[in-house]
C-alpha cells in the first residue's frame, strides 16, 4: 500500500513490527497446519522426509525470526520470508506427489528437450540390450559410454548457454546411437524391437549422416549373409568409412557443415568401392576408384590426425604444467603433416619426408613438455 | 516452457517438482540393494549440485538462472531415474545382465600418452612410406 504521506518514525517502525508480527503469526500457523497433515502415514518416504525437512528448515526460520524481531527487524523479515518460502515448496510438493506429474514440461526444439530425447533413447538402449540378453562388444560398450559423455556435455552447454551446440551435440549422440544399435543387431544377428528407439531426425544434416550408417550397415548386413569370406580390401573400405562416420558426427557437432558434406559424399565412396569389391566386380589398377581410394585414405588419415590432435589437446589443457606451449608445438606437428601428406599425394616424396621429419620433432618436443622434467629440446629422430 | 513471463511461482513450481523428483531417486538408489549403478550416482550429485545453485539463484532473486539451472538439475535427475528402473525391472526377471554405461575413469597422462603414441605411429609410417617410395626412385 501507497502512503499518503511521510509517518512519523515512530510510528512507521511500529507498523512495521505490526507487519512483521503478521507474517510470524502466518509463518507459526502453516507450520502447525502442515505439521498436522503430514503424520507420514500412507505417503512414501522420500517425501514424507521431504516434507519433514522443510518443516524443520521452517521451525528454524521461525525462531531465527522471534529473535531478531527485538533487534533487527530487516532480518526478522528476511528469516519470515525464507521460513514462509520453506512451506510454500512443502505444499507443492504434496501437490505434485498426488497429481503425479513430474514432468517440468520442455518446449520441443529446445536444448532441454533434445536432451532429453538423447538420455531416454540411451535408457531404452539399455533396456533393450539387458532385456534382450544381447551380447555387446567392449568397444560398442565404451562407445556407448562416449554417448553418454555426450550427454553430459550437451547439459553443459546448457548450463554455459551454448543452446545451438548443446542441441547439436545431443543430436549427435543419437547418431552415434543409431549406428551402435544397428551394430548391436548385426553382431547378435537379430532385429531388436525394442532398439528401434531413435526420434526421426529432421535435420537435413542429420538426415544425410543417418543416410551414411544405413549404407554402412547395410553393406555390412549383406557381408554377413553372404556365408563366404569377404576380403579384407572390403572390410578395410568398411572400417574406414565407419571412422569417417565419426569424424562426420564431430564435424556436425563443431557445425563444420563443409568438413562434414566432405565426408559423407567420401563415405559413400567408400562404400560404393567396397560394394563393387564385394560383388566381385573388377576393379583395374588407375581407375578412378582407386585413385580415388587412395585420396580418401590419406584424407581420412589426416583427418584422423587432426581429430586426435584436437582431443589431445582439449585433454592437456588447464590440466598439464606446461600446457600452452605444448599446443603451439602439437599445432605446428598438425601443420607440417598436413603438408607432407598433401606432398606424398603430388608424388613429392622428398619433401614428404622432410616435412613428416618436421611434424615429428614438433610431436616429440610437446612430449618431453608434457611428460619430462628436463628442458625440452628438438632431438634427431 | 510456455512462452509466459517468468514468475517466481513459476521458479518455486519447478524447483519444488525437481526437488521432489530427486528426494525419490536418491531414496530408492539408497534403498536399491542389488547393484550400485555409479552412473545413478553421478546423475543424483550432479542434479543436487545444480539444485542447491538454484536454489541459490532464487534467493538472489535471479528468475531465469534459477529456472534454468532446476531445468538442468531435471535432466540429471530424469537420466537417473530412468537407469534404476531399467535396472530395477532387469533385477525383478531374475536377469542381473546389466549394462555398465560408466565411464571408468582414466587419469588424463594416461590419455594423453595414449594418443601421443597414436600421433607418433602415424607420423613414423607415412615417413617411412615417403622414404621408402623416395629410396625406390
Amino acid at each position: 500500500m501507497i502512503m499518503p504521506f511521510q509517518l512519523p518514525d515512530h510510528l512507521s517502525e511500529w507498523l512495521e513490527r505490526r507487519n512483521a508480527r503478521a507474517k510470524i503469526e502466518k509463518l507459526i500457523a502453516d507450520i502447525s497446519l502442515l505439521s498436522s497433515n503430514n503424520p507420514g502415514g500412507g505417503r512414501d518416504a522420500a517425501l514424507t522426509s521431504l516434507l519433514q525437512k522443510h518443516l524443520k528448515k521452517a521451525e528454524e526460520e521461525y525462531e531465527s525470526a522471534l529473535t531478531e524481531f527485538k533487534g533487527d527487524i530487516d532480518e526478522c523479515k528476511r528469516r519470515t520470508e525464507f521460513g514462509l518460502f520453506r512451506l510454500e515448496l512443502a505444499k507443492q510438493q504434496l501437490h505434485v506427489a498426488q497429481e503425479k506429474r513430474f514432468d517440468p514440461d520442455f518446449e520441443p526444439n529446445t536444448a532441454e528437450h533434445s536432451a532429453l530425447e538423447l538420455s531416454a533413447a540411451i535408457s531404452s538402449t539399455k533396456m533393450a540390450v539387458e532385456y534382450s540378453n544381447c551380447v555387446v562388444s567392449e568397444q560398442i560398450r565404451v562407445n556407448l559410454v562416449g554417448v553418454v559423455t555426450m550427454f553430459n556435455e550437451a547439459v553443459d552447454m546448457i548450463r554455459l548457454q551454448e543452446p545451438a551446440m548443446s542441441k547439436r551435440t545431443s543430436e549427435g549422440g543419437l547418431l552415434m546411437l543409431y549406428l551402435l544399435e544397428r551394430q548391436i543387431e548385426l553382431d547378435n544377428r537379430q532385429s531388436i524391437v525394442d532398439l528401434k528407439n531413435i526420434p526421426r531426425f529432421t535435420d537435413k544434416v542429420s538426415k544425410r549422416i543417418k543416410e551414411c550408417v544405413d549404407l554402412i550397415c547395410n553393406l555390412k548386413e549383406a557381408c554377413i549373409e553372404a556365408h563366404k569370406p569377404v576380403s579384407t580390401r572390403v572390410l578395410k573400405h568398411i572400417d574406414n568409412a565407419v571412422e569417417n562416420f565419426y569424424a562426420a558426427v564431430q564435424a556436425f557437432v563443431d557445425d563444420d557443415v563443409a568438413m562434414m558434406e566432405k565426408l559423407t559424399v567420401t563415405i559413400r565412396m567408400q562404400i560404393q568401392l567396397a560394394e563393387k569389391l564385394f560383388r566381385g566386380h573388377e576393379i583395374t589398377p588407375g581407375t578412378v576408384f582407386d585413385t580415388d581410394e587412395d585420396t580418401d585414405a590419406v584424407s581420412a588419415r589426416v583427418n584422423e590426425f587432426k581429430t586426435k590432435i584436437l582431443r589431445l589437446q582439449r585433454i592437456i589443457t588447464n590440466r598439464a604444467p606446461r600446457a600452452e606451449v605444448a599446443n603451439k608445438h602439437l599445432d605446428a606437428a598438425l601443420k607440417y603433416y598436413i603438408l607432407a601428406a598433401a606432398a606424398y599425394q603430388a608424388y613429392e616424396f622428398e619433401e614428404a619426408q622432410r616435412l613428416s621429419r618436421a611434424a615429428h620433432l614438433d610431436l616429440d618436443f610437446a612430449k618431453q613438455l608434457l611428460f619430462s622434467n628436463e628442458t625440452a629440446a628438438y632431438r634427431e629422430l | 516452457m510456455a512462452k509466459q513471463s517468468l514468475t517466481k511461482n513459476l521458479v518455486k513450481q519447478r524447483l519444488a517438482t525437481v526437488e521432489l523428483a530427486l528426494s525419490k531417486l536418491d531414496s530408492d538408489y539408497q534403498e536399491t540393494n542389488y547393484r550400485h549403478n555409479q552412473l545413478v550416482a553421478a546423475c543424483i550429485k550432479s542434479a543436487r549440485e545444480e539444485l542447491d545453485e538454484a536454489f541459490e539463484q532464487l534467493y538472489a532473486d535471479n528468475l531465469q538462472p534459477a529456472f534454468s539451472l532446476a531445468g538442468i538439475s531435471w535432466l540429471h535427475t530424469d537420466f537417473g531415474r530412468q537407469l534404476i528402473d531399467a535396472e530395477a525391472i532387469e533385477h525383478l526377471l531374475g536377469e542381473s545382465n546389466y549394462l555398465e554405461l560408466s565411464e571408468i575413469h582414466i587419469p588424463w597422462e594416461n590419455k594423453a600418452k595414449q594418443l601421443l603414441a597414436f600421433l607418433e605411429e602415424e607420423i613414423t609410417t607415412l615417413r617411412g612410406q615417403s622414404s621408402h617410395v623416395s629410396e625406390r626412385k
